[in-house]
């Protein structure tokens, strides 16, 4: 129960909107007793507060009735739905930064495989691929126009950068050195 | 749910007790979520990483070698989909000074928060494809 809690606090990059922290009750709370009872991720369920057509402040929140009984999938999939919508959120604002042409081949590395977005990132690099972490805390990749990875991309607002080295050199793995480049 | 909810003056939680072993929500837990006898992902590659530190040949290898024992190790004892050993394929080209800060960042990023490996952090540059 406590590594759920802790690999959730952990991903608060990807569940933060661009209106703050979300009310996180849950989060503070897990694994821990509350009013006598334990509280766990999975009874979560996300009430959004609609701001027009587009959810805008996300509270989470835990309801005894009812959903408690339903599959764990359930859950999974509401989850999804609302980390789905804060990904695209936050793509929005880091393709605004960059310059067109380029913006629209940018993708989140939540997408790009199994692992969590940052180990993501250093796959993508070992590739031959750029990846960063913006501002906004989401890590992201830029491909070409074929869906390959580019090398030397150079994006205008990062924290965080991986890419290969040049001169760029893959071992009989098809692997490249990479190296990581902080934002002073 | 909805607009209605969020004009309520405040937000009502209700806690329920749940069976222990509720699985979480992203996919990532599926590798952090386990019982309290199991070692986490990282923490079995910190255990396969010492053992290949300790072998009395270690220091007669080549990097290679030791390369190809440890994954060998890992692919047996974590799987192909384990994050920590494809956080390890990555890092393993990554500039070999930066390769166990790499390795933390990828443990904290699946919430072991607390990982460490002394036998990475002094032999991580000796390891290499």
């Amino acid at each position: 129960m406590g590594d759920a809690a802790e690999t959730i606090k952990n991903h608060k990059n990807i569940i933060q909107t661009t209106g703050g922290t979300i009310a996180s009750i849950g989060l503070e709370q897990t694994g821990r007793k509350v009013a006598g009872a334990f509280v766990t991720p999975a009874t979560w369920v996300l009430n959004y507060a609609a701001e027009g057509s587009t959810p805008g402040l996300v509270d989470i929140g835990i309801y005894l009735s009812g959903f408690l009984s339903a599959p764990a999938a359930i859950v999974t999939g509401v989850m999804k739905a609302f980390v789905d919508d804060d990904i695209s959120q936050k793509l929005g604002l880091i393709k605004g930064k960059e310059p067109a042409k380029y913006a629209k081949f940018i993708k989140a590395c939540y997408n790009y495989g199994a692992a969590s977005p940052q180990i993501n990132a250093m796959t993508i690099a070992s590739r031959g691929g750029t990846a960063w972490v913006s501002s906004v805390g989401l890590w992201v990749y830029i491909t070409d126009a074929k869906d390959r990875l580019v090398a030397d991309y150079h994006p205008s607002d990062f924290v965080e950068m991986y890419r290969p080295l040049k001169p760029y050199r893959a071992n009989n793995q098809g692997k490249f050195a990479w190296d990581v480049i902080i934002k002073k | 749910m909805g607009c209605d909810y969020k004009k309520m003056t405040c937000r009502i939680f209700v806690m329920v007790v749940l069976a222990a072993g509720v699985v979480a929500c992203s996919e990532s837990n599926k590798n952090s979520v386990q019982s309290a006898d199991q070692k986490s992902e990282f923490g079995v590659f910190c255990d396969s990483f010492t053992s290949i530190t300790e072998r009395q040949d270690f220091a007669n290898m080549s990097p290679t070698h030791r390369y190809n024992l440890l994954n060998a190790e890992l692919e047996q004892k974590l799987g192909e989909t384990s994050s920590a050993y494809i956080a390890w394929l990555a890092i393993a080209t990554a500039n070999p000074s930066i390769r166990y800060k790499l390795l933390e960042d990828a443990a904290h990023s699946v919430g072991e928060s607390h990982w460490h490996c002394e036998s990475a952090l002094d032999h991580i540059a000796e390891v290499n494809p």
